[in-house]
């Protein structure tokens, strides 16, 4: 196809962070790329839970005394996480961080805090721009904060009139595609058995797709099988599905819902329906389950190994 | 199988590598520029009117020491670029490649005369992906199978989704740079 494509890999939100755009002219595609990773730079300012200086480190240690005012990006994810957790009935809970700080999957901020509270005690007041925690917690936005990220990076370069574009930090990746009709990306799955074997899963021409699994790399030691899916009834276990990929309208909504489908498996199928996402897990024996619709939206239409004609 | 609409489907992973992909995927992907070192430098330092470049090939001795700073795998040599405008040193513009588990980047990072960061960008990055490294135990699950048309997407385009890669290494790879450059300004200096 006709158009100009420049890409550019950047270390942000603790992972690579690679954009690539297809645009009229060499300058549009500059400009895409500048724009995407401004936003990305922003979400990463205002959300590192390793930083003592972000946004969300400043709520983690004053939101249980009193309102702390955020920016519009840490409201947005806060007002996200807050929604996945009334949809999943806390299944997805932002307010896990002590669990992995335990599991020494998180560094410790400080301190834990003695009787920590859970999702509920999260309280936005949207018109203040303010969040209060009525029981001293600790958030990680880590996964939801990427994806919104993503979003937030997709949508700026639109502004900006690229003929596509693909943004992915580290596994959360979204498309854009304004022009119906070409192929779309190409995405490839990590595999849980191997980390440096990718399996070609289909082509993606529009929406996001995320994966959460047990092979997180540079983890050595007693915690190398950890999963980071927490189970917010029984805290960190060692994950039933070895990876869990998931495709949504948004990234957002990709990443947090790999933490719901790895929690609840194929009972998480009325919330997929709900939220217009597919999934698919890895088991441990090497066999992928995909929920109706997800070999299609990744232009498969027939399931590998299900041929038709065969 | 796949009779019902609300079923979950079952596919072995095998199945995805000997499923008809390449028909999928036309190879006519452009491969997308990446920056060269040359425009790395021009970036970071767009007031020069001058680079300086020349390799650097570090002694065991070094990379030892390096490894006290921060363990990494690094190659042993490292180009350099020095900005000038005029008889002014502006900065250096180091290009280095880091080695991970599963990842290999090479990137430039520009520092100013006062060592400070200016730049960091990532030239190339590659993960090591599809079917070029083969474990015993991954060839094992596909014996039998027709496996031996590799997949030849775009050498450049690899979206991977998958558990989060930390850039530690890279990281790791910018605090030896620093220390590097700090040993060679007192070297200079005396």
């Amino acid at each position: 196809m006709n158009g100009f494509p420049a890409r550019r890999t950047r270390p942000l939100l603790g992972t690579y962070v690679h954009v690539e755009v297809i645009a009229e002219n060499a300058t549009q595609a500059e400009r895409a790329i500048e724009v995407a990773f401004l936003r990305i730079e922003a979400v990463h300012q205002a959300m590192s839970f390793h930083s003592p200086d972000s946004e969300l480190s400043r709520v983690n240690r004053e939101a249980h005394r009193q309102p702390v005012p955020v920016g519009s990006d840490t409201l947005a994810v806060l007002r996200r996480a807050l929604y996945l957790a009334r949809i999943s009935a806390g299944r997805f809970d932002p307010s896990i961080a002590p669990h992995l700080v335990r599991a020494a999957l998180l560094p410790a901020p400080a301190p834990l805090p003695e009787k920590a509270g859970h999702w509920s005690c999260i309280q936005l007041d949207e018109a203040a721009r303010t969040v209060y925690f009525s029981q001293p917690l600790w958030l990680d936005l880590g996964g939801l904060a990427k994806g919104y990220a993503v979003d937030a990076a997709i949508e700026a370069m639109a502004e900006h009139a690229p003929l596509r574009a693909l943004v992915n930090a580290g596994g959360d990746l979204r498309v854009l595609n304004r022009t119906p009709g070409t192929p779309g990306f190409p995405v490839h799955l990590r595999t849980p058995a191997e980390a440096r074997e990718t399996l070609p899963l289909g082509q993606l021409d529009h929406g996001a797709l995320a994966t959460s699994g047990e092979i997180l790399l540079g983890r050595t030691g007693r915690n190398a099988g950890l999963s980071p899916l927490v189970d917010p009834a029984s805290g960190i276990r060692p994950a039933q599905a070895r990876s869990v990929t998931v495709l949504a309208p948004e990234c957002w909504l990709a990443d947090g819902m790999t933490k719901i489908v790895g929690l609840l498996g194929p009972d998480s199928q009325p919330i997929l329906d709900e939220q217009d996402c597919h999934a698919a897990i890895i088991d441990p024996a090497g066999h992928l389950h995909a929920s109706p619709g997800f070999w299609q939206a990744v232009n498969r239409p027939h399931p590998p190994g299900d041929h038709p004609d065969a | 199988m796949n009779t019902t609409t609300k079923a979950w489907t079952t596919t072995p992973l095998v199945a995805l590598v000997s499923a008809g992909l390449p028909a999928l995927y036309p190879p006519s992907v452009q491969a997308a520029a990446s920056m060269s070192p040359e425009q790395a430098a021009h970036a970071a330092f767009p007031e020069a009117d001058r680079f300086d470049a020349r390799s650097l090939r570090l002694s065991s001795e070094q990379l030892h020491g390096l490894d006290a700073v921060a363990p990494v795998r690094q190659r042993g040599e490292v180009r350099l670029f020095e900005a000038w405008a005029g008889s002014r040193l502006l900065g250096t513009l180091y290009i280095d490649d880091v080695i991970g588990k599963v990842e290999w980047v090479t990137y430039a990072l520009a520092l100013g005369a006062d060592g400070s960061v200016r730049s960091l960008e990532i030239l190339e990055y590659r993960e090591t992906h599809g079917f070029e490294v083969r474990t015993p135990s991954w060839r094992r699950q596909f014996s039998g199978r027709r496996v031996d048309t590799p997949f030849r997407f775009g050498e450049d385009i690899k979206n991977i989704s998958g558990a989060t890669l930390s850039c530690a290494h890279l990281t790791a790879g910018v605090q030896r740079l620093m220390a590097l450059h700090t040993q060679l300004a007192k070297t200079s200096a005396r």
